[in-house]
C-alpha cells in the first residue's frame, strides 16, 4: 500500500471515529425516577447533544439583544438557579426595568404553563418573549435572523444542527429549549434521603421542618416539583406602583384578580428576591410572610384560608431548615450548563 | 352584446370547471383594494391601508351532488401586501362543491398548538407572545376620520378565551372561486373610527367587531 493511501485511510478512520464519539455524548435531559412523564412534546424537537450546546450558547450569547448587550444569562443565572438576583424585578437593555422578578429555571420539561401570570403555553414560545419585550431584549424577530444568517458561527451551527441554511425563530427557539429542557434539578439532600442514598439523613430540625412543610405549604408547593400549575394567591397586596393584577391580565376573568404562579421552591435558598414582584429578599421573612397573613383577605387561596399558618419562631426556623434540603449544589455547579460559545 | 355575454358565461362556465384556486378578495366600493390606495368613507373622510392579514382556518367544502363535507383543516395564512398568499388550494375542484364554510381566525387549539413553523411562523407578524396566542385578523391604515395627531388605526383582532373568544365561521356559496371581503361594510358599519382606531389585545370590542365580520365575507 502507498503510505499516502495509508495516511488517507487513518484519517478517514479517525475523522469517523470523532465523529461518532461527538455523536455518542448523549443530549442531559434525563427522566428521574418516580417523576411523572414531562409535559413537553419531545416529538416536535427531538433531543440532540449538538443542538443542546447550540442553545447553550446562544443562551449566553448578548447577540440575541438589539445592542447586543443582554443575553439570556443576564438574568437567569446559574449560580442562582437561573434566577435574577439583586434587583426585585429584573433588568433588561438600555437599564429598563421590567415589572416582574425573572424565575428560576429548572424541571421546565414538567410544566404546563410558564410565566407569573400563565400567559406562556410552552417552552418553545416561551423565549420568543424575552428576546422580543421592549424592557428586555428588545430584539426584532426579523433583524435577529438576519443577525444569526449573517454570523458565519451560527449560520454553520445551524445549517449542521437543523440542517437549515434560512434560520427561523422556530430554530431558535427549538435550540434554546434543548438547553433549558436539560436544566433538571433532583439532585438535593431532599430528594438523597428520599431515595436512601448514602446513608443520608435529615436533621432532627430538618425533619420537623418537613412535617410543617406538609402542613402547611405542600398544598400549593407540590412536590416533586414543589411547584404546581394552579394558579394562587399567597395574600400579597397589589404593589400600587406595578399594579400587576397577575392571571388576571390573560384570562380577562375578575376571579383571576391577583392570582400568581407558584413557583418551584427547589433552590430556593439561592434563588433571592421572592415572590412576582421581588418583594422580600430575604427567606426567613417569606415564612414570617406566611404567618402574618390577612384571613380576612377574601381573595386569598383556599388552602391558606382553610388551614391558617401558625409557626413558633422554632418552628420558623426548623421549616428554613428544610427548606434549604431543597438546594442541589450539584445543579448550580453543573458544568455542562456554565458559559460557553459556539466554536 | 348577445355574443358577449355568451363569451362571458363560456369563459365562466371554463373557469369553474378547470382546477380553480379558492382566491381571497378583499374589496372597497366592489372593486380589489389596493394598499395605500387613499378611499372615501361616510362620503367624506379619506381612509387608506397600510396592512391587512388574515388568517383562515377549518375549511369544510359541501359537495354539490352527494353532501359529503371534505375538511381541510391547515392554518392559512393572508397577506394582501404578498401576492403569493393570495390564492390557495390549488388541486381541488372548486366546481365539485355548493358552499364552503370556514374560521376566520384560529380556534384556540391551534392558538395554544406551540407550532411556530410555516404558517404560524412568529416572523408574520400574527403572533401575541405575552398570552402565546395569535391575532386572527390585523387591519392598520390612516384615516381623517380618527381624531388623533397621526390618524391612524391599528386592529389586532385576535383572543381564544371566553368571553372574548374571536374566531368566526363563515359561510359562504361557491358561485366562482373568489371569496370577497367587504371592507367598506366593515368600516363603515362595524367599526367607529371616531371612537375605536387602536385594539391591540384581545377585548371585549375585539369580540364585539369580530362578530361582525361574517356579514362581510360574500
Ligand atoms: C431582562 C431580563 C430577562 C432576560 C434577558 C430573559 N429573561 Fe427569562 N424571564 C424574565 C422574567 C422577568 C420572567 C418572568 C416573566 C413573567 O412572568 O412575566 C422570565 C421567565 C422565563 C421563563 C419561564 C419561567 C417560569 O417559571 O415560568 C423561561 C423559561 C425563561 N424566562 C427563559 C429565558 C430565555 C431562554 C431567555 C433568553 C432568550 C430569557 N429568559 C431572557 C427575565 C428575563
Ligand atoms: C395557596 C397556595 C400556597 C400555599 C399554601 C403556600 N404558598 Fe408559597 N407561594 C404561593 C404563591 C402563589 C406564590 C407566588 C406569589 C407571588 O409572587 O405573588 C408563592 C411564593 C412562595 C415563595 C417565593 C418563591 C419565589 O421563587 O419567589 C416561597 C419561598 C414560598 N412561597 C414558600 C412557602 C412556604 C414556606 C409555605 C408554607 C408556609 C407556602 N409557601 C405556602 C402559593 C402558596
Amino acid at each position: 500500500m502507498k503510505s499516502s493511501s495509508f495516511l488517507f485511510i487513518c484519517f478517514l478512520g479517525f475523522s469517523i471515529l470523532a465523529f461518532t464519539l461527538k455523536k455518542a455524548i448523549p443530549h442531559p435531559f434525563y427522566q428521574p425516577k418516580e417523576w411523572p412523564k414531562p409535559t413537553y412534546n419531545f416529538k416536535g424537537n427531538p433531543l440532540d447533544y449538538e443542538k443542546f450546546e447550540l442553545g447553550r450558547a446562544l443562551f449566553y450569547d448578548p447577540i440575541l439583544s438589539r445592542d447586543s448587550s443582554i443575553s439570556c444569562a443576564s438574568c437567569h443565572l446559574q449560580f442562582t438557579a437561573f434566577a435574577h438576583v439583586d434587583h426585585k424585578t429584573s433588568h433588561g437593555i438600555d437599564g429598563r426595568v421590567g415589572k416582574r422578578n425573572a424565575p428560576g429555571l429548572a424541571n421546565l420539561a414538567w410544566r404546563k404553563l410558564f410565566h407569573w401570570d400563565g400567559g406562556v403555553l410552552n417552552l418553545n414560545a416561551q423565549a420568543i418573549n424575552p428576546i422580543t419585550h421592549v424592557d428586555e431584549m428588545d430584539m426584532a424577530l426579523d433583524s435577529l435572523m438576519y443577525r444569526l444568517d449573517r454570523s458565519p458561527i451560527y449560520s454553520a451551527a445551524f445549517k449542521r444542527t437543523f440542517g437549515t441554511t434560512d434560520i427561523r425563530p422556530f430554530h431558535l427557539v427549538k435550540a434554546l429549549a434543548q438547553f433549558t429542557l436539560a436544566l433538571i434539578s433532583e439532585n438535593s439532600k431532599y430528594d438523597k434521603v428520599k431515595h436512601g442514598e448514602d446513608g443520608i439523613e435529615f436533621t432532627e430540625q430538618e425533619k420537623k421542618g418537613l412535617i410543617l412543610f406538609n402542613n402547611f405549604c405542600s398544598s400549593c408547593h407540590k412536590p416533586p416539583f414543589f411547584a404546581s400549575d394552579d394558579y394562587k394567591s399567597n395574600g400579597l397586596p397589589i404593589d400600587p406602583e406595578l399594579l400587576d393584577f397577575g392571571r388576571m391580565t390573560i384570562t380577562g376573568n375578575k376571579r383571576d384578580s391577583l392570582l400568581f404562579m407558584v413557583p418551584t421552591l427547589r433552590n430556593i435558598e439561592y434563588s433571592f428576591p421572592y415572590m412576582h414582584d421581588g418583594r422580600i429578599s430575604k427567606l426567613k421573612d417569606v415564612i414570617k410572610h406566611y404567618t402574618l397573613l390577612d384571613y380576612s383577605n377574601p381573595l386569598l387561596s383556599k388552602e391558606l384560608r382553610k388551614n391558617p399558618v401558625k409557626l413558633s419562631e422554632n418552628e420558623q426556623k426548623d421549616l428554613l431548615a428544610f427548606l434549604k434540603t431543597l438546594t442541589d449544589k450539584s445543579f448550580l455547579f453543573d458544568e455542562r450548563f456554565k458559559y460557553s460559545t459556539m466554536k | 352584446m348577445k355574443v358577449s355575454f355568451y363569451l362571458f358565461f363560456l369563459s365562466f362556465g371554463f373557469s369553474l370547471n378547470c382546477y380553480g384556486q379558492l382566491s381571497i378578495i378583499p374589496t372597497w366600493n366592489k372593486k380589489p383594494l389596493e394598499l395605500q390606495h387613499v378611499y372615501l368613507i361616510h362620503n367624506k373622510d379619506s381612509i387608506s391601508f397600510s396592512t391587512l392579514k388574515i388568517y383562515f382556518s377549518d375549511f369544510r367544502f359541501k359537495d354539490k351532488i352527494s353532501g359529503r363535507i371534505t375538511s381541510i383543516d391547515t392554518l392559512i395564512f393572508y397577506d394582501l401586501a404578498d401576492s403569493s398568499t393570495h390564492s390557495f388550494f390549488n388541486d381541488l375542484n372548486l366546481s365539485n362543491y355548493e358552499c364552503v364554510a370556514f374560521t376566520l381566525g384560529l380556534d384556540s387549539s391551534k392558538n395554544v398548538s406551540g407550532e411556530l413553523e410555516n404558517a404560524y411562523d412568529p416572523l408574520l407578524g400574527m403572533y401575541w407572545a405575552w398570552n402565546t396566542g395569535y391575532i386572527n385578523l390585523k387591519i392598520m391604515g390612516e384615516s381623517s376620520a380618527v381624531p388623533t395627531n397621526s390618524h391612524e388605526f391599528e386592529f389586532h383582532l385576535g383572543g381564544y378565551r371566553s368571553p372574548f373568544a374571536t374566531a368566526q365561521t363563515i359561510q359562504i356559496d361557491l358561485n366562482d372561486q373568489y371569496i370577497y371581503f367587504d371592507l367598506e361594510k366593515l368600516f363603515s358599519e362595524n367599526i367607529k373610527l371616531t371612537k375605536n382606531h387602536h385594539i391591540l389585545m384581545p377585548c371585549k370590542d375585539a369580540f364585539l367587531i369580530s362578530q361582525g365580520l361574517s356579514a362581510c365575507f360574500k
